[in-house]
């Protein structure tokens, strides 16, 4: 029997099976499943790294929003040159990045996370440091990154977390891989002298967040 | 893989080129899942710590939800194209307009200052009574009283042309005579 009747979710079905090259492909000839497709493959990842990135998950959810937006206005720019996932989280990253600027002004705001976040360090200082969860961890990165420039911060996060490769970075934030080194040398040295400084507890070796193994 | 020597592994990230290791992505799978080195390497390098910051899934729907506010934001762009078009237009034309009637003035203010208008009328006068029309008194002609107020003549820049004005009380009539005229 005939499909007359046209599914989007069929549509998007279809797509799932593409790789993230023939999805961007397909966005040139405008197919909205495809986009549909993208959104749903690529969502998650994007929304962890502007959590990290500006430390909200209400705002991050906005500059994932906004990503896919521009993703889908400049899809006839999309070079077949970029790695589909750079140039994804290139957008992202300064979109990130412009909103951290032009929060700076209200970071008075966001003494009262950080008080917070030190009540619930000293609650557990003398806790089991085992018990400490990932999101505490999540917390002081947050809470630490905050000393950061807005590249620093980004060129740690893709590096370390997000697993890029420093190439992948330097593509990322539009700069050379000397310079992508060098924001990670002054933000590991940054964070590591903060979080000694700051929560001690957390460092030296005594943190197994997922308990012991091996 | 056997557990490597983290200090001078964490050693290079702390060189000012920044450079990772070789064999240092092997070193982190292997970090995955040995708990003697989690503690050795964290001593090392506290900041590896990080890599165990929450990485938690998004609620449940949080995708469809994007997936939904995006297609909003797009479907309103797409209305909203057309009209900010338009509007962009009307604004273009309506400054081009301004600025052709601006010139417009600026010329005529600038041409007036340099040409005198060719057609400015004079300053009119009163007529001498005509000889026909007048009547002897003495040495002096004198305009018979319905004709007390004499018509007013206005020269214009033009030889042998004249306008005349004769006021009357309900009725204004005004003559132009061109003698150059052949009729």
């Amino acid at each position: 029997m005939p499909h007359l009747v046209y599914s989007r979710a069929e549509e998007r079905a279809r797509w799932s099976e593409a790789d993230d090259r023939e999805l961007l492909a397909a966005l040139r000839d405008d197919q909205e499943a495809a986009f549909d497709a993208l959104i749903e493959r690529k969502a998650e990842g994007l929304t962890r790294h502007a959590v990290r990135m500006v430390g909200d998950a209400e705002e991050a959810r906005d500059i994932v929003q906004l990503t896919f937006l521009r993703v889908w206005l400049h899809r006839r720019r999309y070079s077949a040159r970029w790695s589909p996932n750079t140039w994804l989280y290139r957008i992202a990253t300064n979109l990130a990045i412009d909103h951290l600027r032009s929060r700076r002004g209200r970071d008075a705001q966001r003494e009262p996370f950080r008080s917070h976040l030190h009540a619930v360090v000293e609650s557990r200082r003398n806790a089991a440091l085992a018990e400490l969860d990932r999101t505490d961890v999540a917390n002081v990165l947050a809470e630490l990154a905050g000393g950061l420039s807005e590249r620093q911060r980004a060129a740690f996060l893709l590096r370390e977390m997000e697993g890029l490769s420093s190439p992948e970075v330097a593509r990322v934030l539009g700069c050379t891989e000397s310079t992508v080194r060098n924001h990670l040398f002054t933000a590991r040295k940054h964070l590591r002298r903060e979080l000694l400084r700051r929560f001690p507890e957390y460092a030296a070796g005594r943190v197994d967040p997922e308990g012991e193994g091996g | 893989m056997s557990c490597p020597d983290w200090n001078d592994l964490t050693a290079h990230r702390y060189a000012p080129d920044g450079r990772e290791p070789a064999g240092w992505e092997a070193a982190l799978a292997h970090l995955d899942s040995c708990g003697r080195c989690r503690r050795r390497a964290l001593a090392a390098d506290p900041t590896l710590l990080f890599r165990h910051a929450a990485t938690s899934a998004l609620p449940a729907g949080e995708v469809e939800r994007i997936r939904v506010s995006v297609d909003a934001l797009r479907r309103a762009g797409r209305l909203e194209a057309p009209e900010r078009r338009s509007r962009r237009n009307r604004r273009r034309y309506g400054s081009v307009a301004a600025a052709l009637v601006l010139a417009a003035l600026a010329l005529l203010a600038v041409g007036g200052r340099f040409d005198s208008p060719p057609s400015a009328p004079a300053t009119p006068v009163a007529a001498p009574p005509a000889d026909a029309a007048s009547m002897r008194f003495g040495d002096r002609r004198v305009a018979p009283l319905d004709l007390a107020t004499p018509p007013m003549v206005e020269a214009i820049d033009r030889p042998g042309a004249r306008i005349y004005q004769l006021p009357q009380e309900d009725l204004s009539l005004v003559m132009i005579v061109d003698e150059s005229l052949d009729v």
